[in-house]
């Protein structure tokens, strides 16, 4: 393996890891705070279950990134390219925005959703606008994962 | 134009009828029943409460016998027989409602009492087994050991301890250790010691850990000690399945049991509204609302008695009108969007025939793919053929339903099926192929700048409609000066750097320039012209907001890129497995072809769930805060009409 795709690859862990430990943090503040307010009624698990897989779409637009980059890179079907050190680097970077933005975002939103589980406990019709809001959040996952993907669509060229 | 128009009612009637009233208006179900005035209130006889509390009560039995039978049945694997719904007419209904034997629940609790008690003794004997098993090779008559003189101690400790317990214990005199029995981890003594040594004995004991077994309630051997245990245990499991026997005949009373509960809490609606009726000692009066088009019933409902009265008048024009959307028949699934957010008010507009059609749009665009939407409509009809008598579920998967049809149409555009790469297809594909690549006019995955574009067209589309909506409305209320400085503004600004950037015509820029001077100087009402430019500016950083308003919709392109990239992870997935499994010798073929289909089915509706919820939220937000945040306050109330519910039952007509 050369240095180049070295990098390349460590470009898909950062895009895949780092948006999946924020999911999986996110999701774990948000599945507490959900299974608290269950012991008072656990006939509510429809209703937190959207709450509680919402910080769970970091992690997949993580994976869309890394796939995406696996694909381009051909390790998937074996014919893979020579990269240089710069282009390498290049992809890391590609990959970054999307796994950063979805790290931190994911953990907030998950606080979020907690917040909101909370609040439609004692209020249960209001669960839509708990959402709403913790919608807000993952709008800046989604202009990293844009970025990702518009660096890498028009950027990788071999 | 869809909001129903309401009026105002009162109703007055001699006391005699009053019960026969409220059940037909609960029946009739077109009356919302308002509080009556605060100064008629005061003077209102109060409604005694104990006719509530008996009915609470009832629910309440009523509740433990549905959940006793169920969590009963459960155990038991026990099929209860009962449809979704129970299908009865109106006067069967009543009929079985009223002829409920109360004597049913009063037996279950008692056996409920039972069994709970005779499985308490069965844990009790349980554990006392469980702690002599390890004593069953003591075959002393512990009787014959409780001394005067002398003191008996059982207890076990951890094998590992027990040599340095030994040699403590050695120290000591007038006292005798003995091994009863030893499993893998522990060690089961007896110790027997003089009176007088008891305090440095316990001294001792504290520096170890050990569990001391209580055997001084036995007044036999240990063994005779089991059997007489095993002996009540049968005894008691004998009885409990005895009692369990018995409740299996009231299982068959399960389906009265649910009728008489909806009965109940449709008569309790009625007992709680009557607290806001006036009543004196002979009449009584309503107030409430109801529709123009229902005024008819009442009409009729009123002339067969000679006691009751009513009168309709026009609210005044600062009152609280409840709201109740209607719409047709194919935009009235979106109401739900509407309601989540909050029934317009009184200066609102029905927005739904609006969001109706960008929430559809936007819906399917996230989904993009022809398959995938062709599996939400099978299983969205799935759900609604089963849930149909749930208002909720039903509106919800209407809803479901009419956006995986605009799915499949975009998917064909799109040229998605289940995320399949035509290229890679085998040539004898070759029809299909030509025939799908006929009927592509955008491909996400290989040309995602024009879908990004598009996509933030929609966008601006509906950032539009929203200004334009809010223009209408100003217009409609005579409120000009903010029509123009507000709306109408914001349109030409948008409109012109659209025009400008589409068209390459310089002409329109003078557009935005217009709009922004009207939003500079016009924008606050205020005499100090610095005042009114401060603001002005102010004002019109907002376009800031707008352009993020627009950008928020690349959300959707996010969306759809990454379900048709999940979509194809699944495919390259099984094909890689595919490849795998097929090498197998004699069973690869039918293993490669079994996985292969399995893994497709789970895999694509698990894709399909996880993305249509993301589509959901995400399409649901922009409709609240991009679009209705331009014209739309969402603070009224819901037209609730006394009317009655049910929640087991279907009434045949």
């Amino acid at each position: 393996m050369t240095l180049g795709l070295a990098l390349a690859c460590a470009g898909i862990f950062i895009a895949v890891v780092f948006a999946g430990i924020g999911s999986a943090v996110g999701i774990g503040i948000a599945a507490q705070a959900a299974a608290g307010a269950m012991t008072e009624d656990p006939k509510k698990f429809g209703k937190y279950l959207l709450l509680v897989a919402l910080p769970g779409t970091q992690g997949i637009y993580g994976f869309v990134i890394g796939f995406l980059t696996l694909l381009k890179l051909g390790i998937l079907t074996g014919n893979i390219p020579s990269i240089s050190i710069s282009q390498g680097l290049n992809i890391l970077f590609y990959d970054a925005p999307v796994g950063i933005a979805g790290l931190i975002s994911a953990i907030h939103q998950g606080k979020a959703c907690a917040a909101g589980i909370e609040m439609s406990s004692k209020q249960p019709a209001e669960v839509g606008k708990a959402l709403v809001m913790a919608v807000f959040i993952e709008f800046y996952a989604i202009l990293g994962l844009l970025t990702s993907f518009f660096l890498f669509w028009f950027g990788i060229k071999f | 134009m869809a909001i129903h128009k309401f009026y105002k009612i009162t109703l007055v009637g001699h006391n005699k009828v009053k019960e026969e009233i409220i059940s037909q208006l609960q029946k009739a179900g077109v009356i919302e029943i308002t509080e009556v005035p605060e100064n008629l209130k005061n003077i209102s006889q109060i409604e005694s409460e104990e006719k509530i509390i008996d009915i609470n009560q009832k629910i309440s039995n009523l509740n433990f016998a549905q959940d006793f039978i169920n969590s009963f049945c459960q155990n038991k694997k026990i099929k209860i027989e009962t449809e979704n719904v129970i299908k009865l007419s109106y006067e069967e209904y009543i009929k079985k409602a009223n002829n409920f034997n109360f004597k049913i629940i009063d037996n279950l609790k008692e056996k409920s009492v039972k069994l709970q008690d005779l499985n308490e003794k069965i844990n009790f004997i349980l554990t006392r087994l469980d702690e002599l098993k390890n004593w069953s090779l003591l075959k002393i008559n512990l009787k014959d050991l409780k001394l005067e003189k002398t003191k008996i101690l059982f207890g076990s400790i951890n094998k590992d301890k027990f040599e340095e317990f030994k040699n403590k214990l050695s120290e000591l005199k007038f006292l005798q250790l003995d091994i009863v029995n030893e499993d893998e981890e522990k060690i089961y003594w007896y110790l027997i010691y003089k009176n007088e040594i008891s305090e440095k004995l316990n001294e001792k004991l504290k520096e170890f850990l050990i569990n001391i077994a209580n055997l001084n309630d036995i007044e036999t051997t240990v063994p005779e000690k089991i059997n007489f245990y095993n002996k009540e245990l049968n005894k008691l499991k004998k009885e409990v399945s005895k009692i369990e026997e018995s409740i299996k005949d009231y299982i068959k009373f399960y389906n009265d049991i649910l009728i008489c509960l909806d009965y109940l809490k449709n008569l309790h609606q009625r007992e709680e509204v009557k607290r806001k009726f006036f009543i004196t000692n002979s009449t009584f009066l309503i107030t409430g609302w109801i529709k123009e088009k229902d005024i008819k019933i009442i009409e009729n409902l009123v002339k067969k008695y000679k006691v009751v009265d009513y009168k309709i008048t026009v609210p005044e024009p600062d009152e609280e009108v409840p709201v109740e959307l209607s719409n047709p028949r194919l935009i009235e699934p979106f109401e739900m969007v509407t309601k989540l957010f909050g029934p317009p008010s009184k200066k609102d507009i029905d927005p739904t025939p609006f969001i109706a059609p960008f929430f559809a749009l936007f819906l399917a665009l996230t989904i993009a793919d022809a398959g995938y939407g062709f599996l939400l409509l099978s299983l969205s009809y799935l759900v609604y053929k089963k849930y149909k008598n749930n208002p909720g579920t039903a509106q919800l998967m209407k809803l479901l339903i009419i956006c995986s049809f605009i799915a499949i149409f975009v998917g064909i555009l799109t040229g998605g099926y289940f995320g399949i790469d035509f290229e890679s297809l085998p040539s004898a594909f070759k029809k299909i192929k030509e025939l799908r690549e006929k009927l592509i006019i955008l491909e996400p995955l290989k040309d995602p700048l024009k879908l990004f574009i598009f996509i933030l067209a929609l966008g601006v589309i509906q950032v539009l409609t929203g200004f334009f909506i809010k223009f209408v409305n100003c217009i409609k209320y005579k409120e000009y000066y903010e029509a123009f400085t507000s709306p109408f503004a914001w349109i030409i600004i948008i409109a012109g750097i659209i025009f400008f950037i589409l068209l390459k015509i310089k002409i329109f820029l003078i557009l935005p320039v217009i709009g922004s001077l009207i939003i500079l100087f016009f924008s606050d009402r205020s005499r100090n012209i610095i005042v009114r430019v401060l603001k002005g500016i102010y004002t019109l950083y907002g376009i800031t907001g707008i352009f993020g308003d627009i950008v928020s919709y690349s959300r959707l392109f996010a969306l759809a890129l990454s379900s048709a990239v999940i979509a194809s992870v699944i495919n390259v997935i099984i094909g890689i497995l595919y490849q795998f499994l097929i090498k197998f010798p004699y069973i690869g073929v039918v293993l490669s072809i079994i996985f292969s289909i399995v893994m497709f089915a789970f895999g694509h509706i698990f894709s399909l769930l996880i993305g249509t919820l993301g589509g959901f939220i995400h399409t649901t937000r922009l409709q609240f805060v991009e679009f209705f945040g331009k014209f739309y306050e969402g603070s009224g109330n819901e037209f609730k009409p006394l009317k009655e519910k049910f929640n087991y039952i279907l009434i045949e007509k």
